[in-house]
C-alpha cells in the first residue's frame, strides 16, 4: 500500500523531500527512474515534425480535389502483399526443384563410374545423364536416368531409377537400365528388380531381361554377371540394326549413313569398343553388308549383295 | 453585443492559425495512440485537408474536435488489426564515452522490449502515459485534450507505468 502510494505521488511529481528519500530506498527505484527517463525517447515530435503551414498549404490545394492519401497507402499495401506472395511462391519453387541435385553426364565414347552417397555404384555408358539429390538421399534413394547405366546398389531402402519410359525399383542388387528414344531395356544380374511402365508392373529375377521397344514388350534370359559394355563390348540379341549402329555411333563418335540398307533387320551379336574397322566388320559381315570409312567421322553402310 | 470577428475557417489566416496550434499536437496524439503504422503526420495533414474542404460547415470553436475525430476515424479504418509500434529515438553514439559496448547493447535491448510493452498497453494507457512522460504535458492539459478528468489521467498513467515496470522487471541496467 505504502509503495503504491509512493509510486503514484512520484509519477505525479508530488513527492515531499522525505517521501522522495523513502522512494529511493525502494527496490525498483532505479528501474522506475530508467523507465520514466527513457520514455522521452518515444516523443513523437522528434520523429514526426509537422511541416510549416506554407508547405502544407501548397499540398492542401493539390490534395483536396483528389482522393485522400489513405487510398494510395492501401494500394501499396496490397501490391506489396502480392509481391511478397510472388516471392514466396518463387522461393518455394526453387527450394523444391533446385534442392541441390547432382547431375553427371557422359559424352560420346566416354564411360564413367559414379559412387552414390551410400556407396551404391553406377557405371554410365556413353551419352548418358544421371541426376540425384544428395540432400534427400538418406530418406529417398532416387535417381533420374537418360541413357544407359549399370547399377550395383548397396542394400537398404528402395532404390528407384526414373526414366521417361518407366520406373525401376530395387532393394539391393545389380542391374542395367537402358533408355534411349523409347527403347527401354532392363536387365537384372542379381537379386530382384521391379519395373513399372504404362501402369503395369513386372518383376525381373536375376538372369532375366525385359525390353520395351516403343510398344513391343519382350522378355528374355541372359548369362554373365554384368553387361558386356562394362567390358568394352556391346552385345545385342534380336535388336533392330539401327539401334546397333546408334550404339556404335555413341561408342566411336562417328556418323553412320544407313540410307542404303534396310535398318529394321534384326541383329544378334556384338562389337568391341576399341577398334572401329573390327567393330564394323562384326556387325556388317553376318548381315551381308559392307562399309566404307569416308573420313574419320563418317561411315557409309551398303548392301554387299548388290 | 459583440459580433465575432472571425466567423469562418475558410479565411486563410484563421486556418493557418489552427494549423500552427493543432497540427503537431494532433500528430503526436495519433502517434501515441496508433504508433507509426500509418504515418501520423500524413494522417494529421489529411485531417486538415478535410477541414479545409468543409471549412464552411465547421464552426471555428468546433474545429479542434472535428480534426481529432476525423483523424481518429481515418486511423480506425486501417488500424484495427495492426500491432502498435511506437518508435524510439535511436541511441546517439557519443564522441567519447566510458559506456561499454555491452552496456549500449543492453540498453538497445531494453528499449526494444520497452517498445513492445508500450505496444501492448491499451490505447488509453499509452496515450496518457506518453503525453505525460514523453511529451511532458501536465495532467490537466492531457485531461482537457482527452476530455476526461485529471483523476482519470493520473490513474491511466499509473496503471500504464505499473504494467511497464512489471514487464521490464529484471532488466537491471548498470
Amino acid at each position: 500500500m505504502e509503495k503504491e502510494y509512493l509510486y503514484k505521488k512520484w509519477l505525479n511529481d508530488e513527492l515531499t523531500p522525505s517521501e522522495l528519500e523513502a522512494f529511493r530506498e525502494l527496490d525498483d527505484a532505479a528501474l522506475s527512474q530508467e523507465i520514466i527517463q527513457e520514455a522521452k525517447r518515444f516523443n513523437a515530435s522528434e520523429q514526426y515534425l509537422v511541416d510549416d503551414f506554407e508547405v502544407f498549404n501548397s499540398r492542401k490545394d493539390k490534395d483536396s480535389t483528389i482522393p485522400t492519401k489513405v487510398i494510395r497507402f492501401n494500394w501499396i499495401q496490397k501490391l506489396s502483399g502480392v509481391a511478397a506472395l510472388f516471392v514466396i511462391i518463387l522461393g518455394a519453387y526453387y527450394a523444391i526443384t533446385a534442392q541441390s541435385t547432382t547431375t553427371i553426364t557422359t559424352q560420346l565414347a566416354q564411360k564413367e563410374t559414379v559412387h552414390l552417397p551410400d556407396q551404391s555404384q553406377v557405371t554410365l555408358n556413353a551419352i548418358t545423364s544421371l541426376t540425384y539429390a544428395k540432400d534427400t538421399w538418406d530418406t529417398k534413394r532416387e535417381v533420374s536416368l537418360d541413357g544407359e547405366a549399370f547399377f550395383n546398389v548397396a542394400k537398404g531402402a528402395t532404390f528407384d531409377v526414373l526414366t521417361d519410359d518407366g520406373i525401376v525399383s530395387v532393394l539391393g542388387t545389380s542391374f542395367n537400365v537402358k533408355q534411349r528414344n523409347h527403347f527401354f531395356e532392363v536387365t537384372c544380374y542379381e537379386g530382384l528388380v521391379s519395373v513399372s511402365y504404362n501402369d503395369k508392373e513386372i518383376k525381373l529375377p536375376a538372369g532375366t531381361t525385359f525390353r520395351l521397344d516403343h510398344t513391343i514388350e519382350t522378355k528374355g534370359t541372359i548369362s554373365g554377371d554384368g553387361p558386356q559394355w562394362i567390358a568394352n563390348r556391346s552385345v545385342f540379341s534380336k535388336v533392330a540394326v539401327i539401334e546397333v549402329f546408334k550404339e556404335l555411333e555413341r561408342q566411336y563418335d562417328v556418323r553412320i549413313d544407313l540410307t542404303n540398307i534396310d535398318s529394321t533387320i534384326l541383329f544378334s551379336g556384338g562389337f568391341e569398343h576399341s577398334d572401329l574397322p573390327n567393330a564394323l566388320t562384326a556387325i556388317t559381315a553376318p548381315l551381308r553388308m559392307n562399309y566404307n570409312i569416308e573420313n574419320n567421322r563418317k561411315v557409309v553402310i551398303y548392301d554387299a549383295t548388290h | 453585443m459583440k459580433k465575432p470577428l472571425h466567423t469562418s475557417i475558410c479565411e486563410d489566416h484563421i486556418f493557418s492559425k489552427l494549423y500552427d496550434t493543432y497540427a503537431q499536437a494532433l500528430t503526436n496524439f495519433l502517434f501515441y495512440k496508433y504508433g507509426d503504422y500509418l504515418n501520423p503526420k500524413d494522417t494529421a495533414q489529411e485531417a486538415f485537408v478535410k477541414l479545409w474542404e468543409n471549412c464552411k460547415k465547421v464552426d471555428p470553436s468546433k474545429a479542434k474536435s472535428y480534426l481529432y475525430t476525423i483523424a481518429n476515424n481515418m486511423m480506425l479504418n486501417h488500424v484495427k488489426h495492426h500491432k502498435v509500434v511506437v518508435n524510439f529515438r535511436k541511441i546517439q553514439p557519443k564522441e567519447y564515452t566510458n559506456e561499454s559496448p555491452e552496456f549500449l547493447f543492453q540498453k538497445e535491448e531494453f528499449l526494444i522490449k520497452y517498445q513492445k510493452v508500450l505496444g501492448r498497453l491499451s490505447e488509453e494507457q499509452r496515450v496518457a502515459f506518453l503525453l505525460n512522460k514523453a511529451e511532458g504535458k501536465k495532467h490537466q492539459e492531457i485531461a482537457d485534450e482527452l476530455g476526461v478528468t485529471k483523476k482519470v489521467v493520473e490513474y491511466r498513467i499509473y496503471s500504464a507505468f505499473k504494467q511497464i515496470k512489471e514487464e521490464l522487471e529484471g532488466f537491471n541496467l548498470k
